[in-house]
Order: structure tokens, then C-alpha cells, then sequence
């Protein structure tokens, strides 16, 4: 350990000098990974937004559950108590036909205040029941359906359905293309660092010659793919910072209506940058490592 | 102290590059091994400098089982056996102290010390005057010289050398082989590998004549003996 330290600058030197020594080729291996880091990125911030967007949707998730007009205060009661024996069931809330009304009147405007006043409202008093799993809606609406007293149970419409779904898809679809991404950038780091082996390959034998330990010869070729990786993550990181906060203040932190609201850019484009140069460098690392591995075995 | 006990060794393309091959050499022993091309010469400098496992039979350098070594471990003995070789493997980009300063860099001694025993070595190799100037520009014989300065840098018991005179002419073969005597004398075992049947005869060794893969003669008094 005391041994490493005493090496640590010679070592970062040597990184150095090998980086000049081969900017052009650095250089253009960084492009590659800012380019398949600035795909990354892109994707990496539509996927969150898009879960995003999810979670907000699935806030909004409720079950409507429409109770028969004839029943009593105690028929009511009853009935929600065997709601809440029903498994996904989070909180049922009561609403009467009034306040559901009023919520109408408010949200689409004063024709409906034609309604107002006893028996001409035509609305049901209703439970406005929460899940726990959104994602079982369908069959907690339809045990509901069939409870006694229950005219209608409905929740928001199925387009709404369609769009959870397809949203989650499209969070996959956008990982697997993340994680092929980076998987590109190791294999491109990989090369580079195989190339200025072969530069270095009369040294290395040397420094084996005279009893280097690995570790020693090994440090300088990863500490130059960490740089080549952490090179390569700083331009996504700027567009990510300069892009993204920029496209919220032009679109007011909405997409199209306020159902698809923007994370905020801060601090989302800071842990969106960290994870950038975290890639690039742990890519880089690797890269070197699996470049270096075959050359400096043993051959025994 | 090497010792070498029954050692075979052959490579997946079938050839048997050592037979059984059982040697023992003091410290500060100089030995020849000499013999034709494929003898087995280059297959027990790579034994013993680590790079090659034997088959069976036993390696001890030192009190080192060589055979028995971990990986880890290989760079550590390394450091106990100096090489030199026939195409000197100088690194042409730095100079001549720079190649000797190399080889204690690696080992990550202060650079007090490295510079401190750099100055001895160019003394002892005597390249003082050529201290800075690159090896293309130097002759074999002192590119030769620097090789065998970054060897015994570190200061290693044991001294091997793969035919040091394979590209010299016998004026500066001579040259050295005084070198080599006078490492010698200061208390490093050297084991040269070497075709140069004049040098053989001329500086008097024990020779140990290989051919293939079996040691055919261990002759204390040295000289070349036509088989």
C-alpha cells in the first residue's frame, strides 16, 4: 500500500504521457462514448419522466363505485365495510350525490348548476375507492361490480389503461437500449486501450523482466480508460444540464396538458450527470481491465 | 543455489525440451550452458526466471520452489534474477541512465537512492561519458553494457544471460565477458547461454553441454569438447 502511494505520480504520468501520445485515437474513442453516453442520456431522461408521467396517472387512478339510490344510511355502511374486505383496497372515500356536483360543476363549468336542488340531481351517491396496485384495476373493479348494491363501478377510461401499459413498455424498451449502449462504450474503451498495449508492448515486457508487479504496469492503462470514459461523459453531461433545463423553461414544465408534468430539472440533471460520469468512468474501467487482462497474464 | 532435479518439460506442440534434467550450481558459480539450437537451452532460463513451469521435477532457487510459485508472486522472485539478452531490449526513448533508472523505478525506490545507485552502475559498466545519450546511438557492445547495468540493478543473486554475444564481434565480446567476470567477482552467480565456442574456450568455466534436452556433459574444468 505504502509502495502504491510512493508510485501514485509516477504512474498518473505515465497515463498522461500514453493520453498525448495517442490523443487523436483518445480523442475519437471519447466521441464514440460521449455519443452512445448522449443516447443514453436522452433515453435515460425520457424513461424517468415517463415513469414520471406514470406515477402521476396512477395517482389519479380511481375506482368510481356507484351505490343504489334506494339504499339507507345502514345498507351504506354495510357496504363499505365489504369494500374494505376486498384485498387491493387502499381508502374508500364517501361522496354524495351533491358533492359530486359541485366537483362537476367545478371542473366543467356552471351548466351543470341547472341540476342543482332536490330531485333534479341526477348523480348517484358514490365511493371513490384507491388501489394499492394500480395494475389490477380491471379485477378489483369487476369484484366490485358484482357486490350487492352496486349499480356501476367504473374507473377513468381504458385509454388510460393503454397508456400505463404502453409507457412501462416503452421504460424497458428504453433500459435494454441503454444497456446495449454501454455495452458499446466498454467494447470501443476495450480497443483503445488494447492499441496503446501494442505501443507499449517492448516497456511492458521489460517491466515484467525486472519484476513489476502487475498491479504496477496494469494502473497506468485503466487509469487512462477512466479518463477516456470520464472525457467521453462530460459532453452529455453539458447537453443534459444546458438541454434539459432549457427544454422545461420552454415548455413551462409540461408536456401537452398538465397530466405529463417535467421532473424538475433540479436536482434531476445532477444525479442524471452523476450517473454520467460514474458510467464513463466504471466503463472505462472495465474496458482497460478486460484489454489489459490477456496481455499482462503470466504465461506459465 | 539452484537446484534442478529431475526437471521435464515439453510444449503442446510435442517437443521434448527437457529430459529429466538434474543440475546444481553454487552461489557465485559462472556457468556455461552451452549447446545446439533446440537443445533446451532457452526452455531452463525460462524456468528459471519463472515464465515456464516444468512438468515435473523440482525448480529451488534460493530456497524458492520456482515450479510452485503463484502468479502473484512471479513479479517478487523476478526481482532475485537479472536477464540479459542477445537483442539487448533497451527502451530507445530514454537514455541511458533513464533504461538503468527504470528498472529501480518499477520497484518504487526513492529516487535518492535510484540515483545514487545509477551513478555506481555507470561506473562499474564504465558508460559514464555515455550517461545521456539515447541507445541508437551507442554500439552493441554499449547498448550491451547498459543491458547488463539495468540487470544487476536491482542488485540480483543470480545473473542470467541469453547468449550477451550472439551480435558482437570477439573484440567486444571480450569486453563482456570481463564485465561479466567482474559482476561475478563481486559475488552474483552468472549462467550465460552461448554458442561462442572461442569464448568458451578462451574464459575457462564449467560448461554444461545440453542436446536434446538431456545434459550430456558437466565438465568442472570448462572448454569446449567436440561430442
Amino acid at each position: 500500500m505504502f509502495l502504491f502511494l510512493k508510485c501514485l505520480p509516477r504512474l498518473f504520468s505515465q497515463a498522461n504521457k500514453d493520453l498525448k501520445r495517442h490523443f487523436v485515437l483518445t480523442f475519437s474513442s471519447s466521441l464514440s462514448i460521449a455519443i452512445a453516453l448522449l443516447m443514453a442520456m436522452v433515453m435515460t431522461v425520457l424513461a424517468v419522466n415517463v415513469s414520471y408521467f406514470t406515477e402521476n396517472i396512477e395517482e389519479q387512478l380511481v375506482i368510481q363505485v356507484s351505490i343504489n339510490p334506494t339504499f339507507q344510511n345502514d345498507e351504506i355502511e354495510n357496504l363499505q365495510d365489504e369494500l374494505q374486505t376486498i384485498k387491493n383496497v387502499k381508502t374508500i372515500e364517501y361522496s354524495d350525490s351533491e358533492e359530486e356536483l359541485d366537483k362537476l360543476i367545478k371542473d366543467y363549468g356552471e351548466t351543470f348548476a341547472q341540476y342543482q336542488g332536490e330531485d333534479k340531481n341526477p348523480l348517484y351517491d358514490v365511493f371513490l375507492v384507491e388501489l394499492k396496485d394500480n395494475a389490477k384495476i380491471e379485477e378489483t373493479t369487476s369484484a366490485i361490480q358484482k357486490l350487492d348494491g352496486v349499480m356501476e363501478a367504473t374507473y377513468g377510461t381504458s385509454t388510460v389503461n393503454t397508456m400505463v401499459q404502453m409507457f412501462s413498455g416503452l421504460r424497458i424498451g428504453g433500459m435494454i437500449f441503454v444497456a446495449a449502449l454501454i455495452f458499446l462504450a466498454i467494447f470501443l474503451i476495450r480497443n483503445t486501450v488494447k492499441l496503446a498495449i501494442q505501443v507499449r508492448k517492448d516497456e511492458i515486457s521489460i517491466m515484467k523482466t525486472v519484476g513489476a508487479t502487475n498491479w504496477y504496469i496494469l494502473f497506468p492503462f485503466v487509469l487512462e480508460g477512466m479518463l477516456t470514459g470520464f472525457f467521453g461523459a462530460l459532453l452529455p453531461s453539458l447537453f443534459c444540464v444546458l438541454g434539459y433545463t432549457s427544454l422545461y423553461n420552454a415548455l413551462n414544465g409540461t408536456l401537452m396538458s398538465d397530466m405529463f408534468t417535467l421532473i424538475k430539472p433540479y436536482p434531476f440533471t445532477i444525479y442524471v450527470v452523476l450517473m454520467l460520469l460514474g458510467i464513463g468512468i466504471l466503463v472505462g474501467m472495465l474496458g482497460s481491465y478486460l484489454a489489459t487482462r490477456k496481455y499482462l497474464r503470466w504465461t506459465r | 543455489m539452484i537446484e534442478l532435479r529431475n526437471v521435464t518439460k515439453s510444449y503442446p506442440n510435442g517437443v521434448h525440451a527437457l529430459n529429466r534434467i538434474s543440475l546444481s550450481i553454487e552461489d557465485g558459480e559462472f556457468i556455461y550452458i552451452i549447446g545446439p539450437t533446440g537443445s533446451g537451452k532457452s526452455t531452463i532460463i525460462k524456468i528459471l526466471n519463472g515464465e515456464e513451469v516444468p512438468d515435473s521435477g523440482t525448480v529451488v532457487v534460493d530456497g524458492i520452489n520456482v515450479g510452485a510459485l503463484k502468479h502473484r508472486k512471479v513479479p517478487y522472485y523476478r526481482r532475485n534474477i537479472g536477464c540479459i539478452f542477445q537483442d539487448y531490449r533497451l527502451l530507445p526513448k530514454l537514455t541511458v541512465q533513464e533504461n538503468i533508472a527504470f528498472a529501480l523505478e518499477v520497484l518504487g525506490i526513492s529516487k535518492k537512492k535510484i540515483r545514487k545507485r545509477v551513478t555506481e552502475i555507470l561506473d562499474l559498466v564504465d558508460l559514464k561519458e555515455k550517461a545521456r545519450a539515447y541507445p541508437d546511438e551507442l554500439s552493441g557492445g554499449q547498448q550491451q553494457r547498459v543491458t547488463i547495468g539495468r540487470a544487476i540493478a536491482n542488485k540480483p543473486k543470480l545473473l542470467i544471460a541469453d547468449e550477451p554475444t550472439g551480435n558482437l564481434d570477439p573484440e567486444k565480446s571480450k569486453e563482456i565477458m570481463e564485465l561479466l567476470e567482474k559482476i561475478n567477482a563481486m559475488g552474483t552467480t552468472v549462467l550465460m547461454v552461448t554458442h561462442d565456442i572461442v569464448l568458451v574456450e578462451k574464459f575457462k568455466k564449467r560448461t554444461v553441454t545440453l542436446d536434446q534436452g538431456f545434459v550430456v556433459k558437466d565438465s568442472k574444468k570448462g572448454g569446449y569438447v567436440s561430442l
